[in-house]
């Protein structure tokens, strides 16, 4: 449902692509840590664990990339709006849930995952600019690296069907 | 265009959070499209840089009129369908703040649904925001004026009766300088019109589709999603039987600025006459007293 | 040819009635007379009443006229002059003729005269005629009856004749000097149709006083003033009778000091206004009666709830529902004491007459903005439409209530916590207003914590509860919140409040007169209600009386379910619409206690 965003690819620049990229992890790293408030809000414990580690994950992404841009460009004007950029590597709002289990929190990920690796393998078909296309390959690398990680957290999941506990919970309380 | 560097960016993404972040963690459900509305504003008051003791965030009752309570601004969550008029005497008393009034569907059409008009006639200026979920959140789950034809709630166990109010529609009825249509989960495009509406010079009003995942489940989110589309950029913001056409279209909801038309404000017509008395001399005690001498 | 008649038994001032239809000014003439009679240095009190017309019903004007200060509603009229029997009706039954009243009519109208007017004690009356219209066709003013009129009475009272050319003046002067010039001739014809009466005996002389300058205005305006004293800056409400000029005189002066008048869209509007321009930290202020009290009872409790001051006119008039809103009655009390879901403390407080609406007003925003509360000040119809005259000096030092104070503020400082709601020694905890850093709070009806946050503690919503209601511990303390009048040795108490207490003092002293010694108790503050020392009083005598205008006694209900022990007390209240009279009072005190 997000208002669609229009990148010209084939203009990008490294510098434009460091920025880029920090801005993804950024929302990313934000929009976990809301699900951690969320989920703690509501003794989801599990899951908010595992949103919490996630915070940490895409926060050293963005410094690892906001230490390249500053050592290359230092504190140049940067070229890219971030209004630009939405949900790409960040979940989307709507995936959250109550009383989520851990597996449901690893899927929500996966999935962010998946759409990232598109999200830069897509941008490669346009990229000219060899750098950014070098840089491109590695980000979109690291997110295949995540999604085998996230995997490996599902796969320790005890095997079978998630038990649908919501009919169990309690009713919604009115005020 | 934005043109800090990422890292500055980023800084004062997490500085504005910090500073409009109240330390009262949301009671919303996981999942509620109001938290993204919330993120959304925080994103809007940290672009507008505008101080968090200038703000004052106004509700009335519902799970989305919890919102205030959340900011580290000056808030009131008031009671059920009034967050308008308190609004209303916020902001003509004091001019100098920003005064953001907030409401569910219920609040803003059902039982404060009187309010509405008047403000739009009067033009006063702060932004209004009406999370509308298409149900009653708080009270669990009852039909409010949005929900559609035929659907089954707490108090339609055989499909509702009625047909569903359009708040877009109503808004550009009645005259609201403003009218606009953002998304939850949309963060950075909500954010984006919160923005033109907080400095909107008069009554600015965005109609914000904000799923309620516990009573109408995040199928909601599907349905909004497949409806939304951003409202054309040809579209002419001043042209209100355009406005119009957008806000009852049967098949998409159009998302972005429907109208916008500057008019005079309360403020400004006050401040007029405000000196008009001035110069008569009216106000003052002893003149007034004087006017009983028998 | 002259007759001498002798009117009112007793009667300590003599009461005018003038009745005519709309067209016909009466109520122009009552004010007229009133100026003059302010002007000469004695009191009046002048009531109006008007027939359901929107305009050009009937109309009647009461005038009671006095040397000394006037507490009670007109009784018997010694002089009455209907200008239109066709209109008559609705005030046939209003009206009580003292023995030997004088009626006059206008000869033309003389055919219409009901062939059976008595007086109070069954006496027939026959209207004497005057040729009002034909002298007003000779001054080529067929309007100018009513000024007729004017010079007739004063005429009749012996009013100098000085005073009332110098009114016409000013109130006609601005139509040209020809208006007031042949307005002033139709005074002096008017004296002299007096010449050709008699005075009637039975009255006191009314011979100017040696004049301090007076003021002429009703309850509305005193309370207006009040306000603007008060330091009012917003005013938000909605029309409805009897209070809209209090509204009226709000969009006239706050503009003018930087304060703005808003009509809402409703009374629920209104007073949730109120609240908006508090919590920006500014004095505010609505009038309403019975109707629009009720629409603002649910944000009434939410002002309690988050402390907000705010203060509330009601001018009460004659329920339930749309009632008789010309019509008076104090039956508003039990919604503004109890009107509220939860234990929500609010302060009410009653003027008592025209000048005290002025200091309730003054003290309702002083208790405001002191202890964070709304306040309702309950004055009615009776007080706010009836005018009176006071000395110019009334509401100045020393003869009214004055304090005014502002809002109290924190000391707050960026980074450091602000507890909004802090729990301590004071109930009153400092109040930060937007716009001040270091305030910024958060809060809602829901119940809260010290900072403003919701709540589910049931040890706060108890501790709360006790902040609120040891702020009325507070005011209870600060005031005695009644007034006793009468004799030290009295052994009868009349307790009373309102615009009842004029009469009620009235009844008391007459009682006392005829050797009962009576005092009265007046009660200022119906909520908290001084109820120790009310209750110190009742014990002290031997006879209790309360007098209230309701149908069902609502403030004996209310004295009582506060604890008082009344049961053996003399209940006198009734519905109806009009004032409760001294000797109503008096009677009823007769017959219990002979
Ligand atoms: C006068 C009054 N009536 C009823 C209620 C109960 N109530 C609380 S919230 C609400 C409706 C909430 O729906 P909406 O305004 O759409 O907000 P949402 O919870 O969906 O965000 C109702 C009926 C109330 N608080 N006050
Ligand atoms: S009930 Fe609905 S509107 Fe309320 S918090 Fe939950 S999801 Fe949101």
């Amino acid at each position: 449902m997000s208002t669609s965003h229009t990148i010209d690819f084939a203009a990008l620049t490294l510098q434009d692509a460091l920025d880029l990229g920090i801005l993804i992890e950024e929302d990313a790293r934000e929009r976990y840590g809301e699900f951690v408030d969320q989920l703690e809000a509501h003794y989801t414990e599990e899951a908010a664990a595992f949103f919490r580690n996630m915070v940490r994950n895409e926060g050293k992404h963005r410094d690892w990339l906001t230490k390249r841009r500053t050592s290359l460009f230092g504190a140049a004007p940067s070229r890219v709006d971030a209004s630009m950029l939405v949900e790409i590597e960040a979940p989307e709002f709507s995936e959250a849930d109550i009383f989520m289990t851990l597996r449901q929190a690893l899927d929500v990920a996966l999935k962010a995952e998946v759409r990232a690796y598109r999200f830069f393998a897509d941008a490669l078909k346009h990229v000219r600019d060899p750098q950014v296309r070098e840089l491109f390959t590695e980000l979109r690398d690291e997110e295949v690296e995540h999604q085998q990680m996230v995997q490996r957290e599902i796969d320790k999941l005890p095997p079978g069907p998630e038990p649908d506990t919501r009919g169990q919970a309690d009713e919604p309380v009115g005020h | 265009m934005d043109v800090t560097p990422p890292a500055e960016v980023v800084e004062r993404r997490i500085n504005a959070r910090q500073a409009y972040r109240s330390d009262l963690k949301p009671v919303w459900c996981p999942g509620c499209g109001d938290y993204s509305v919330l993120t959304a504003l925080f994103a809007a008051l940290a672009e507008l840089q505008i101080p968090p003791h200038q703000i004052a965030l106004i509700s009335g009752i519902g799970c989305s009129s919890r919102l205030p309570g959340y900011a580290a601004t000056y808030g009131l969550n008031t009671i059920h369908g009034r967050p308008i008029p308190v609004a209303t005497g916020l902001k003509s008393a004091r001019p100098d703040l920003t005064v953001i009034a907030m409401a569910g569907d219920g609040d803003a059409l059902s039982i404060g649904g009187g309010h509405f008009p008047h403000a739009a006639r009067r033009n006063i200026g702060m932004a209004y925001f009406v999370m509308d979920n298409n149900v009653y959140g708080l009270t669990k789950g009852q039909t409010s004026p949005t929900t559609p034809t035929g659907e089954q709630t707490a108090t339609s166990l055989y499909g509702w009766p009625e047909d569903p109010a359009n708040p877009l529609g109503l808004a550009l009825a009645y005259g609201v300088s403003f009218v606009a249509q953002g998304v939850a989960g949309d963060v950075k495009g909500l954010a984006r019109l919160m923005v033109e509406a907080i400095q909107w010079p008069g009554f600015a009003f965005i109609e914000i589709l904000s799923p309620c995942v516990t009573w109408r489940g995040k199928e909601q989110y599907d349905v909004i999603r497949d409806r939304a589309r951003p409202i054309p950029p040809e579209h002419d913001v001043t042209d209100l039987a355009a406005a119009f056409r957008y806000a009852h279209d049967p098949e998409h909801l159009y998302v972005g600025v429907h109208y916008r038309q500057r008019k005079p404000t309360f403020q400004e017509r006050v401040t007029a006459l405000q000196q008009k008395a001035a110069a008569k001399g009216a106000g003052n005690f002893d003149r007034y007293l004087a006017k009983f001498r028998a | 040819m002259k007759q001498a008649v002798t009117i009112g038994q007793g009667a300590s001032c003599p009461c005018v009635f003038l009745m005519g239809s709309g067209g016909d000014g009466v109520v122009t003439a009552g004010d007229l007379l009133a100026r003059a009679v302010a002007n000469a240095g004695l009191h009046c009190q002048m009531v109006k009443s008007f027939g359901p017309q929107i305009r050009g019903g009937e109309s009647g004007v009461w005038l009671q006229i006095s040397p000394q200060p006037i507490q009670g509603p007109a009784e018997q009229v010694q002089i009455a002059v209907v200008l239109s029997w066709r209109s008559f009706g609705p005030f046939a039954r209003q009206l009580s003729l003292a023995p030997g009243a004088l009626v006059f009519q206008d000869e033309q109208d003389a055919a219409l005269a009901p062939p059976d007017l008595r007086d109070a004690g069954g006496q027939p009356v026959t209207p004497r005629s005057l040729p009002l219209q034909k002298l007003a066709d000779e001054l080529e003013a067929p309007r100018s009856r009513n000024i007729l009129l004017v010079g007739f009475i004063a005429g009749l009272l012996q009013l100098p004749a000085a005073l009332i050319p110098e009114v016409l003046q000013r109130k006609f002067g601005k139509r040209g000097a020809e208006v007031a010039a042949t307005l002033i001739k139709a005074f002096h014809r008017g004296r002299e149709l007096a010449d050709a009466q008699a005075r009637p005996a039975g009255l006191p002389a009314l011979a100017p006083v040696e004049a301090e300058a007076r003021l002429l205005l009703s309850g509305n305006d005193a309370a207006s003033l009040g306000a603007l004293h008060a330091g009012v800056e917003f005013f938000a409400g909605y029309p409805i009778t009897p209070a809209s000029e209090i509204m009226t005189a709000m969009a006239e002066h706050l503009p003018g000091r930087g304060g703005m008048m808003i009509q809402a869209e409703d009374e629920i509007s209104a007073i949730c206004m109120l609240l908006g321009a508090s919590f920006g930290g500014k004095k505010a202020l609505t009038s309403t009666s019975g109707p629009g009290l009720s629409l603002m009872v649910e944000a009434l409790g939410f002002a309690t709830q988050i402390e907000l001051p705010c203060v509330i006119i009601d001018v009460q008039r004659g329920g339930p529902s749309t009632g008789m809103p010309t019509k008076t009655e104090q039956s508003d009390l039990q919604l503004a004491v109890y009107g509220a879901h939860g234990d929500a403390p609010r302060v009410v407080i009653a003027p008592e007459n025209v000048r005290t609406c002025f200091d309730a007003t003054v003290k309702a925003f002083y208790l405001a903005e002191k202890y964070q509360t709304p306040v309702i000040v309950l004055s009615d119809q009776q007080l706010g439409h009836r005018e009176e005259t006071l000395p110019a000096t009334a509401f100045d030092e020393g003869h009214a209530f004055r304090t005014v104070i502002a809002r109290r503020l924190p000391d707050v400082k960026p980074g450091e916590p602000y507890k909004r709601f802090a729990l301590g020694d004071d109930p009153v905890s400092p109040m930060a207003i937007p716009g001040m850093e270091g305030g910024t709070y958060r809060t809602s009806g829901i119940i809260h914590d010290e900072a403003g946050n919701p709540t589910v503690s049931t040890d706060l919503h108890r501790r709360m509860s006790e902040k609120l209601q040891r702020k009325m511990t507070l005011i209870l303390a600060e005031m005695p919140g009644y007034r006793l009048e009468g004799p030290a040795h009295a052994d009868t108490l009349l307790l009373t409040w309102g615009s009842t207490a004029g009469a009620a003092c009235d009844a008391a002293a007459r009682r006392t007169a005829e050797g009962r010694p009576t005092a009265v108790l007046i009660v200022e503050l119906l909520y908290p209600l001084p109820t120790e020392a009310l209750r110190e009083h009742v014990a002290r005598y031997r006879h209790v009386a309360v007098a209230e205008l309701t149908f069902s006694g609502q403030f004996l209900r209310w004295l009582r379910a506060n604890g008082l022990a009344l049961e053996q007390a003399l209940a006198i209240h009734r519905g109806g619409g009009d004032p409760l009279t001294t000797s109503e009072i008096l009677q009823r005190m007769r017959e219990a206690w002979t």
